[in-house]
């Protein structure tokens, strides 16, 4: 449950997300390999390949070419009744040519596992120019005005998908220090065993529970200390080592937010301090204090404010101003609907001044309801009854009085003259 | 497929283009000019005025002519900016239930939406008398800097109006999509530099082989022309207080003239060192009438309005400096709008870019062309343009205590789309209240709220425990929706979002409703027009032959004919179509027979 909502915060990234919406997503973010046997639970982060032109890892090819690649790749593009296999001729009833389907098929395939420079088909190496042509070549291709408002069935989806990652890759790797993250952390560009540093150690902490628990079950080797494997052990998938990334950068601002938080805490800023607190539970849903913070501060900022507003809605009464003074004290009922007072008070203005004498009523049980135990509030409810004419309502209410407070005379009196 | 119009919807004036061979022409109206002013007002007798014949009546019927309803549509009633421009116009500006704004003119309130689909629908009829043929869709620009609200009362405006518009497009991106890009295979900075009448928008752009990608934008939606010509106006107003004791931005009628002279004025010092300004009878004074005789310099005018190009010019540099790049990087730089005219500003440009501007163009033409190009282009499969442009404004949601968090920052190119899971804080809560903003600020009361949506029907659960996720989008017009999907049961949340502002599906209709039945009634008025013409002109003519002819023709035949002479007049006056039909035709007889009796 934890790991699938962390799953998702990571996955909030500019495009859509890698593939097309499933309806069991959690088989796309499995942390375990399609094909357990190559998957020994250690984090490589190991670069793709040494080759520099940037073609597909170990790992990706074993992706691509098991039987279990094939049949994950397989589900991504699985044909489906409304889609017609490629042939020479445009597929039926859709407003596509034959060469624009085959192009996007070949797009699409395993397009979860490509690298940037391999979606841009780009070398390693190159500069910034070529980065934008190709971007620009691709979307005169992929982008969605070049199919508006035209029917494409099934391969809507598949053209979102792509031109998503595309515009992701663009992105990334036409900034500077993106593309130096990207290419250090995920690719592994300088061929250096990145597991043995510093860095890789903080991000292997944050290893996802399923994996975790592999690791365990595998004997528990902790996997910091794995030197350098050779290329046929497969290396940790791409899109791990980008998630650990952009987990790491989350805790970290999470952090952040708390220490702000309980900074304005203690300064009595609650409204502040429920922000940064909400904002950390957000980023680190895994932290229980950043919760129960933020729920404090916001009790705490509400009573503030009701209590504000309870103040002011006075000084109206006082002055006259009847109308504002309603206005207040519905903002006070609004904001801390829990606390009798307010109802009360806001129905004694309403009875006195506007002879809404039912509105009134309505606003006395409420404060009944959520302060039972109070007699002074019971008592006023039994009182507006007898007003009203509704002797029925009033017994009932009295003899609620007497159960909290027997020795109540007025009660007693009047529940005798009723009865 | 059928034609797309571009309709560039200005805040002082309106353009319309169509799709010619490899290009795009603008459409001169039946006046002969290249824009129609954007001007709606209705005259004593009802009738609905649009366009130059609106302007003309604007100083003798200030209250009922309605302009610059580009300032006011897609806003909130208490926002500063509705609070600034409804100050300086003399037509009523009011509230309407959902907190939006409405103007109140000819007796009758109006939407914005309705004003400014008067304007479009005027434009759809400029163009379809030029092509000859019925037009239904259109591309419409907006300024840059419009946020959702805005972009979306501009498309219901178009609907009303009858066109389904398909894209909205920002104007400086229009600009630049109609200006020709250089050498094939290069690629190119560019920057728009777009002062109009209402509104100023910057925009960098990299420009190569038929894909214009915009990398940065800014500007401010209350910067334009408008606010040169109030300096000129306060500048007159202020000397004739000095000098009368009399303020004349008080009188609706003075200030009218004013603003004509000063925009009048304004075009002048562009190619004049000076320019006197004359308005007689403009108040009276111990019952004695007083003038106003004033000279304004170049030097000035500049003076005036040095801060306003100067903010021009920062929000510019602002612009390139969020788009990674520096002033230098860019190769051209194209001005748009009628206001880049003014010699300060075209001098400005030229030193914060350190290099020429384009004056090649029309500055009041390239928006509509641009427009009308990327309806070809979305439109006509062999296109080789590709637009990809940005939102300018960020959008986030609000946290309890009043800050903003941001989902989809400015500048992201779209469509684009962001996820982001909710769950509840109380056990059993069974909704989740979102709150979408747009724009910088860190405080929610900074930014414009564009809705609060609701999500309900969450299970009942510990807190913490439901997964929502809410998927917030950008569509290509710039326009924000929100959908909502309940992770675990994989079924799409209920969400009912309370909008401000923005018109029902009702009111759309019943408002096409009432397009619909205005046009056919013009037509019905025209055709009567036309048949009346008709008749007058036999009628003149029969009486023109009459007198020679009466020698020769019988009494009783001079008796039908008098009859027939003042049924056609009396046809004229009822204006009603069938009898003005039968005495067209019963003059036509006349008329030949008369000529006959001459020739002999």
């Amino acid at each position: 449950m934890t790991l699938h909502r962390l799953v998702l915060h990571l996955h909030s990234g500019a495009g859509a997300g890698s593939g097309p919406e499933q309806p069991d997503e959690e088989e796309n973010y499995d942390f375990s390999s399609p094909d357990e046997d190559d998957f020994d639970g250690d984090i490589e982060i190991e670069g793709g390949s040494d080759d520099e032109d940037g073609g597909p890892s170990a790992f990706e090819q074993a992706l691509a070419e098991g039987p279990a690649g094939a049949a994950e790749s397989a589900e991504l593009g699985a044909p489906d009744s409304s889609e017609v296999p490629f042939s020479g001729a445009a597929a039926k009833g859709l407003d596509l040519r034959a060469d624009q389907i085959s192009a996007i098929e070949a797009a699409f395939e395993g397009i979860a596992d490509k690298t940037f420079y391999e979606v841009l088909l780009l070398p390693r190496n190159a500069e910034l120019r070529a980065v934008k042509r190709a971007y620009y070549r691709l979307s005169k291709e992929y982008h969605p005005d070049k199919f508006y408002r035209k029917n494409i069935g099934p391969y809507k989806e598949k053209l979102e998908a792509i031109f998503n990652k595309v515009t992701e890759a663009y992105r990334t790797l036409s900034d500077d220090e993106a593309r130096k993250d990207y290419d250090t952390l995920v690719l592994g560009k300088s061929g250096r065993d990145v597991s043995s540093s510093s860095e890789a150690t903080a991000t292997v902490d944050f290893v996802p529970d399923a994996l975790r628990k592999k690791q365990a079950a595998q004997g528990g080797k902790p996997a910091a200390d794995k030197a350098a494997k050779s290329k046929k052990k497969a290396p940790a998938p791409v899109f791990i080592q980008k998630l650990q990334k952009q987990l790491a950068t989350r805790i970290a601002k999470a952090r952040k937010h708390m220490e702000e938080g309980e900074r304005a805490l203690a300064q009595g800023r609650n409204g502040d301090a429920a922000s940064n607190f909400q904002l950390a539970m957000t980023l680190d849903p895994r932290n229980t204090k950043a919760k129960a913070l933020f729920t404090k501060s916001r009790t705490a900022h509400r009573n503030g404010k009701a209590e504000e507003f309870y103040r002011r809605a006075q000084e109206a009464l006082i002055s006259e101003d009847h109308k504002r003074a309603a206005q207040l004290l519905q903002e006070a009922v609004d904001c801390k609907p829990t606390r009798g007072k307010y109802y009360s008070e806001f129905a004694k203005l309403i009875n006195e001044h506007t002879l809404q004498q039912r509105v009134a009523l309505e606003h006395m049980k409420k404060a009944v309801e959520v302060e039972p135990r109070s007699v002074e509030y019971t008592m006023e409810l039994a009182a507006a009854y007898v007003d009203m004419g509704m002797p029925t309502n009033a017994v009932r209410a009295y003899e609620r009085v007497l159960r909290l407070d027997p020795k109540n005379s007025v009660a007693t009196k009047v529940l005798k003259r009723l009865k | 497929m059928e034609k797309v119009i571009g309709i560039d919807l200005g805040t002082t004036n309106s353009c319309v283009a169509v799709n010619e061979g490899k290009g795009a022409v603008v459409v001169p109206n039946r006046g002969g000019y290249q824009t129609t002013p954007s001007i709606v007002a209705f005259a004593e007798n009802g009738k609905r005025l649009v366009g130059h014949i609106a302007k003309r009546q604007a100083v003798t019927n200030a209250t009922n002519t309605v302009f610059g309803a580009k300032r006011l549509i897609g806003r909130r009633f208490d926002s500063e900016e509705v609070a600034k421009a409804a100050g300086g116009v003399p037509y009523e500006v009011v509230e309407d239930a959902q907190g939006g704004c409405q103007v109140r003119a000819g007796g009758q309130t109006f939407s914005l939406q309705e004003i400014s689909s008067f304007i479009l629908a005027e434009m759809k009829k400029i163009a379809e008398d030029y092509l000859g043929e019925p037009v239904s869709k259109a591309v419409v620009t907006v300024p840059a800097y419009f946020d959702d609200g805005q972009r979306t009362a501009t498309k219901e405006a178009g609907q009303i109006a009858g066109l389904d518009v398909i894209r909205i497009i920002n104007e400086p991106t229009a600009a630049a999509l109609s200006h020709s890009s250089s050498r094939a295979g290069s690629i190119n900075n560019l920057a728009v530099f777009d002062l109009g009448g209402g509104t100023f928008d910057i925009s960098i752009l990299s420009v190569s082989d038929g894909v214009y990608e915009v990398i940065s934008t800014g500007g401010d939606t209350l910067l334009g022309g408008t606010d040169f010509d109030r300096r000129i106006i306060d500048y007159l107003a202020e000397s004739f207080l000095a000098q009368y004791g009399l303020d004349l931005r008080a009188d609706k009628v003075a200030m009218q003239r004013l603003r004509e002279a000063a925009e009048n004025t304004k075009c002048e010092l562009s190619f004049k060192r000076t320019a006197e300004v004359t308005l007689p009878f403009i108040a009276t004074k111990d019952g004695q009438p007083i003038h106003l005789q004033q000279s304004l310099s170049r030097g000035r005018f500049e003076e005036l309005i040095a801060d306003l190009v100067e903010r021009c010019v920062e929000i510019s540099r602002r612009t390139v400096e969020e788009g990674g790049l520096e002033t230098a990087d860019i190769g051209e730089v194209i001005l748009v709008g009628g206001q880049t005219r003014t010699p300060l500003v075209q001098q400005e440009v030229e030193k914060c870019f350190g290099k020429n501007v384009g004056r090649g163009s029309n500055p009041d033409e390239v928006v509509a062309l641009g427009a009308a190009l990327q309806g070809q282009a979305l439109t006509n499969e062999d296109s080789d343009m590709l637009l990809l442009d940005v939102t300018p404004l960020s959008l986030g949601i609000a946290t309890v205590g009043g800050k903003v968090s941001q989902l989809i920052p400015k500048n992201t190119t779209i469509p684009t789309q962001k996820k982001h899971s909710f769950t509840t804080v109380h056990e059993n809560q069974s909704a989740v209240k979102i709150v979408v903003l747009q724009g910088e600020a860190e405080e929610v009361s900074g930014n414009k709220l564009l809705g609060e949506f609701l999500l309900s029907g969450i299970r009942p659960a510990p807190a913490g425990v439901p997964d929502v996720e809410v998927t917030f989008a950008i569509d290509a017009d710039g326009i924000v929706s929100v959908t909502a999907r309940d992770k675990d049961t994989g079924t799409e949340q209920s969400i009912t979002v309370s909008v401000s502002g923005g018109l029902s599906d009702d009111d759309i209709n019943r408002l096409i409703e009432q397009r619909e039945e205005f046009e056919v009634d013009q037509k019905q008025e025209e055709t009567a027009g036309a048949a009346h013409y008709e008749v007058e002109s036999l009628h003149r003519k029969v009486m023109d032959l009459l007198p020679a002819a009466e020698a020769s023709i019988g009494g009783d035949d001079l008796h039908t004919i008098m009859d027939v002479l003042a049924a056609a007049k009396s046809a004229m006056n009822s204006r009603d179509p069938g009898l003005l039909q039968k005495s067209q035709e019963q003059l036509s007889e006349v008329y030949e027979s008369l000529r006959a009796y001459e020739a002999k």
